[in-house]
């Protein structure tokens, strides 16, 4: 159960108990650079003085464009980030965003929540 | 843990009825992603595949196509970015291999070198460049990294139709934090200084003339002190002998690096001498002594400036000697519209040549000295005229008995002697009613130069009323006085006189004398005594000398 909720018409962020935030996108969620500054601020926002480690459900993501990915990669409001996905759309992002934005914070992709969670139990090292 | 993209488990995807559905939905879609990777290729960012929602690989692999068409879009705008960037740089960029090999050159670098830019690529850099340039030798750039950017070198470039360029020259290298092949490449930067250095000439003219003017200024103010300081002084002056003698003071600080002369003119108006000279004026007489009608200044009645030197040059006076090559001015000395005179300044250097200031100098030089010789020859002659006899030229009674008093107090005070002789011409009366008094006055005349002729420098010859003459003789006994006395007499006795062709009688004097202090030390007693004797002379049968006797 989350402690805190924020959400836009494209994502919901979630604050969860053990420790970290979960982020999750509408079906067939096309973000851009406006979208990502939003999710980012709220992030921010959730935050507080801490950062928190991220995990991201990338399942219902259509797209993410290049700036949004490259804004998303310079900013460190969160402490690591653990993209969750199976689907093969998800997998391209982000492999993508990985590989080309070269994100500043620890990142790594799963399929399953529970091996991104003990990722994340681990401070994502 | 399953961390790794490829360990990741596919989801199912929509599967088609039949395997043939599916087989060509999967080349459609090929041939889609294949016509949009080669747009990409080919710079068409625009063109590329949409997801379908068919098929969730085929939309990953649409997906991907899309990223990376970003992707090269971004790097392409950033390309063009950075070419718009520095083409739009008025500075020349050029980037090098290390070996100095041309590798990029900007669009100023095309231009102001007048290269196209197949013509600069390849080239090595040292050949745009006249000489050779340190800082761009094969050993200077490739140790670039270790030594760090070189600015602000001065060189020359050339341009390709053989024109040269002033340039500040700037040498970095590109990324010097980074080891890729980026790091070893160096970048030059040549700012084109041709205007800089122009104005930069301009300036240093500009300086120079400043400075030459704020000598010449200098100099002409010290120069002004010193017409000042020479004006107040001439003024001072008492006599032409005085003036003459500053002058030979002044003038040469004035025309230092000149030679010349103040030449007056004779009281008979007929001849120039020159009485102050400078810096080796010639001693040839025949400059030094001339005539008016010698001098082109003082026959035209203005400055005359000759460069003999040159061709077709103003006529040469004829007081200037005719081996003399050089520049010279004569100025006339004009007072009361009267020539005194002339100033002659002369330079054989073609260096030293007149100037319009100099010229301005000499010629307010010129009018001081007119002005104050003009003024002492004028007190003189109102001194002379009050102090000297117009007949005979000899001093007159008020003179002796200013003289007297003089010489008498010296005397006391030193503890010398001075003599006094009264002379008186014998018969002079019967004499001139005989001859007249023209002739009378000629008598006159001839005994007052004999007592100028036989008189020492600091004897006072005077003519004291009618055929009546006194001498003072300073540091002279009452012996050597009796003894001049005579010889005056016997002088007097001896002269030839005649008169307009004719022969005259001859003259005697009779001569009283007296000295200090046997007779006195005070001039009544002295002329008392000196006139008491004379008195004697007469009584005793003239044409004789008798000494006062002492008491």
């Amino acid at each position: 159960m989350s402690l805190e909720t924020r959400a836009g018409k494209q994502y919901t962020i979630e604050h969860d108990p053990a420790g970290y935030l979960h982020l999750r996108f509408s079906s067939g969620a096309v973000i851009t650079m406006a979208d990502m500054a939003e999710i980012v601020d709220a992030m921010a926002e959730m935050s507080g003085d801490r950062q928190w480690p991220l995990m991201v459900h990338m399942e219902e993501l259509k797209s993410v464009d290049r700036e949004a990915r490259d804004y998303a990669a310079r900013r460190a409001v969160v402490s690591a980030v653990a993209i969750v996905t199976r689907s093969p759309v998800g997998r391209a992002i982000g492999n993508f965003y990985m590989l080309v934005s070269n994100p500043k914070v620890s990142t790594k992709m799963f399929v399953s929540e529970e091996d991104a969670a003990a990722w994340l139990d681990g401070d994502g090292s | 843990m399953t961390d790794a993209p490829e360990a990741m488990e596919a989801r199912d995807m929509t599967q088609p009825d039949d395997a043939s559905t599916r087989a060509a939905l999967i080349e459609r879609r090929l041939e889609e992603f294949e016509r949009a990777i080669l747009s990409l290729a080919r710079g068409h960012f625009d063109d590329v595949p949409e997801m379908t929602g068919e098929d969730e690989m085929l939309d990953a692999i649409a997906s991907g196509i899309a990223m990376l068409g970003e992707e090269l879009r971004a790097t392409t705008v950033s390309k063009d970015y950075l070419d718009d960037l520095l083409d739009a740089m008025l500075d020349i960029l050029i980037v090098l291999a290390p070996d100095g090999t041309v590798l990029q050159a900007n669009r100023a670098a095309r231009e102001v070198l007048g290269f196209e830019e197949t013509d600069l690529i390849g080239r090595q850099v040292g050949a745009l460049f006249v000489g050779e340039v340190p800082s761009i030798s094969p050993h200077r750039l490739a140790g670039l990294r270790d030594a760090g950017p070189t600015s602000d070198v001065q060189a020359t470039m050339t341009t390709n139709d053989g024109g040269q360029i002033p340039v500040l020259l700037s040498l970095s290298n590109m990324a010097e934090q980074s080891t890729s092949e980026l790091s070893t490449r160096i970048v030059l930067v040549a700012r084109d200084i041709t205007e800089r250095s122009r104005a930069q000439r301009e300036i240093e003219r500009a300086n120079r003339d400043l400075e030459n003017l704020v000598h010449v200024l200098e100099h002409r103010t010290q120069q002004l002190d010193i017409i000042g300081e020479l004006g107040e002084v001439l003024q001072s002056c008492h006599t032409t002998g005085e003036a003459f003698e500053v002058l030979g003071s002044f003038l040469p600080k004035l025309f230092s690096a000149k030679r010349g002369a103040v030449c007056l003119t004779t009281p008979s108006g007929n001849v120039l001498e020159a009485h102050t000279t400078w810096h080796g004026f010639p001693d040839d007489a025949r400059e030094r002594v001339f005539s008016p009608d010698q001098c082109w200044a003082l026959r035209r009645g203005r400055a005359h400036f000759a460069n003999t030197s040159e061709r077709g040059a103003a006529v040469r006076c004829r007081h200037v000697d005719a081996d003399f090559e050089g520049s010279y001015v004569c100025i006339p000395m004009l007072a009361q519209s009267e020539a005194m005179g002339v100033l002659h300044i002369r330079t054989a250097d073609a260096s030293e040549a007149f100037g319009d200031a100099e010229m301005r100098v000499a010629h307010t030089v010129t009018e001081h000295i007119a002005l104050a010789l003009s003024n002492i020859t004028l007190r003189e002659s109102l001194r002379s005229q009050s102090i000297r006899d117009p007949l005979t030229g000899l001093f007159n009674r008020r003179y002796m008995e200013e003289t007297m008093e003089r010489e008498l107090h010296r005397a006391t005070r030193a503890g010398g002697t001075l003599g006094m002789i009264m002379l008186d011409i014998d018969h002079f009366k019967s004499f001139n009613d005989t001859f007249g008094h023209e002739a009378g006055d000629a008598v006159l005349r001839e005994v007052a130069g004999v007592l100028s002729d036989q008189t020492r420098g600091e004897d006072i010859a005077c003519r004291i009323g009618g055929e009546e003459f006194a001498v003072i003789l300073p540091d002279a006994s009452l012996e050597d006085t009796f003894k001049r006395a005579d010889d005056l007499r016997a002088k007097v006795s001896g002269l030839k006189l005649q008169y307009r062709r004719e022969s005259l009688a001859t003259v005697t004097m009779s001569a009283g004398v007296a000295a200090a202090p046997e007779h006195g030390k005070d001039f009544d007693a002295l002329l008392r005594a000196a006139d008491s004797a004379l008195y004697r002379a007469k009584a005793e049968g003239r044409d004789r000398v008798v000494a006062a006797p002492i008491l």
